[in-house]
């Protein structure tokens, strides 16, 4: 059931994250919905391994891999917001 | 209800919340804070469910990444004058409701292996795993890190020629960032 719940707020931050970064149009907001989304994978994939009965381990590099990843997408989104603001 | 209960029901609600805020509101300083109270709320809830190793990778994302995304926000043009069209807003939130309701069919109705297995897994043993079976992924994550810092170093000092001819991020900030608003 804790599981159960956990899944359903990793869809629903999925979700939130998917809306604002269509709704958005700066770089920063983009930022911030696809960081919304990263997390929501991030959860979602400890609650699925500790549902499935698997290694717990095995969801925990899964999630620090994403957050890995969404790191490495917040260093470029920056850097265009960055050079996108400059003024000319 | 043990504090395990209470954390991940605070933590759940905090991350949720926070990631509404930080949709909704429309300065880019105060999204970035909203947004931090969301990772804080997904490390909250990962922490509750034993994932120590992957909370404290999130805990340092946010400890790394909102101060620069702060400071971006702060480097940026107000964003006060921009209005979202209806029709923008009303695409994005059916995109929402159709990705909420098919995570949800599928994440919370699908019939899923009995659970059994090791849960109590220290944050030791997760870095020898990271360290010994998943190196190879680790390596390709540091490797995509450098190549991001490398990448976003290049990008954000790129300087634009003097004949008004933008490069290569120039272009394409314009066009994803103040030419869409036009």
């Amino acid at each position: 059931m804790t599981l159960t719940i956990v899944l359903a707020v990793a869809a629903a931050l999925f979700a939130i994250g998917l809306a604002g970064a269509a709704a958005r149009r700066s770089h920063l907001g983009a930022l911030v919905g696809f960081e919304l989304m990263i997390g929501a994978a991030a959860l979602a994939a400890v609650a699925l391994t500790l549902l499935a009965g698997r290694d717990s381990t095995l969801g925990q590099v899964i999630a620090v891999i994403l957050i890995g990843v969404g790191a490495a997408a917040a260093v470029v989104l920056l850097a265009l917001h960055i050079a996108a603001s400059r003024p000319p | 209800m043990n504090w395990a209960g209470l954390l991940l029901g605070a933590s759940g609600a905090l991350a949720l919340g926070g990631g509404l805020l930080a949709v909704v509101v429309r300065r880019p300083g105060d999204a970035v804070r909203a947004l931090a109270l969301a990772m804080l709320g997904v490390a909250g809830t990962l922490f509750a469910l034993g994932s120590n190793f992957a909370a404290l990778a999130m805990l340092l994302l946010l400890g790394t990444g909102v101060p620069a995304a702060s400071l971006a926000a702060l480097a940026s043009r107000p964003d006060e004058g921009r209005t979202t069209r209806s029709s923008r807003a009303a695409a994005a939130a059916l995109i929402g409701a159709a990705s909420l309701g098919l995570l949800w069919r599928v994440m919370v109705t699908a019939q899923w292996p009995a659970v059994g297995g090791p849960r109590e897994i220290g944050p030791a043993w997760t870095g020898f795993r990271l360290l010994t079976e998943n190196l190879l992924a680790l390596v390709f994550l540091a490797a995509l890190l450098a190549v991001a810092a490398l990448g976003a170093l290049a990008t954000a000092t790129a300087h634009v020629a003097p004949g008004g001819e933008a490069g290569g991020p120039e272009r394409s900030g314009d066009e994803s960032g103040a030419g869409r608003a036009a």
